[in-house]
């Protein structure tokens, strides 16, 4: 079986990085992580990780139906944040991933986050972002 | 759990055209009756006349030329060999074929779906059923 959450993985890294209306928003040009961004890494950066789905098995095409959640983390606010959040938006909501192996007819923005947490180490960090939900089909 | 059959192995097909991106298959056989019913009967008696059949297809478009062709082959008025096989079409499996025409055909769309392609058929036959 393909590596799919690994390929719409590459694919939302792809192309949040080509983005450079939200690269120069960010600590750097990479500061994209999907899951867990590693301990101490400059803020701000977009977290992006798999947070549902699978299979649609409605017919014999193989299609995925698969929702992920990519957020902006701040150390200096929630306006910080929810600037980053929209240039997310921008590149993501009806946009078309080069996911390998498959055509990417669908993916859109669907719910919204927003909160603020304290970290012993990092003091408080904002999130923005949203729930994007991305549907394949096998090509 | 054993012995249970559903559509994923089916083979649907239309003048020879595969249908394997169908949803769902619906055909359907009926036979016309007449009453011969009459004087004290208490209950209606009938008798059979002539079968007839129709059916209907659910595909999911595709883009490009293959779907373009999956929609041109339903256009209505369309006549030739529908065939189905709920299991596939492996040595031995149930094959069922009839002469149909194509009744209707319909495109729907939604904004945040798949497109899909429905069309019907009207039986112009008998429908035979055998084995492949």
């Amino acid at each position: 079986m393909t590596n799919i959450l690994g390929a719409i993985g590459t694919a939302i890294y792809g192309k949040l990085t080509a983005g450079t209306a939200l690269t120069n928003l960010l600590a750097g040009t990479a500061s994209v992580y999907n899951s867990l961004a590693p301990r101490g890494v400059s803020m701000p950066y977009v977290i992006f990780q798999y947070q549902g789905g699978g299979d649609e098995n409605l017919c014999a095409t193989r299609m995925r139906n698969i929702v992920y959640t990519v957020k902006a983390v701040s150390s200096t606010g929630a306006l910080q944040a929810a600037n980053i959040d929209a240039q997310v938006d921008a590149l993501l909501h009806n946009a078309t991933l080069t996911v390998t192996g498959f055509s990417n007819f669908w993916c859109a923005r669907e719910g919204d986050i927003d909160y603020v947490e304290t970290d012993p180490d990092a003091g408080n960090m904002w999130h923005a972002g949203g729930t994007y939900r991305i549907r394949l089909a096998e090509t | 759990m054993a012995g249970e059959v559903t559509g994923k192995n089916a083979y649907v097909a239309f003048k020879g055209t595969q249908y394997s991106l169908y949803r769902s298959f619906s055909p359907e056989q009926t036979i016309d009756m007449v009453d011969k019913s009459s004087g004290s009967d208490a209950s209606k008696t009938y008798l059979t006349t002539l079968a007839d059949g129709s059916a209907s297809v659910e595909l999911v478009m595709q883009e490009g030329t293959a779907g373009t062709a999956a929609y041109a082959n339903l256009a209505p008025g369309g006549e030739g060999t529908l065939e189905w096989g709920v299991e596939g079409t492996s040595a031995g499996k149930v094959r069922h074929y009839v002469n149909a025409i194509v009744k209707s055909r319909s495109e729907p769309f939604k904004y945040n779906d798949l497109t899909l392609c429905n069309a019907a058929f009207q039986y112009s036959g008998a429908v035979t059923d055998g084995t492949y």
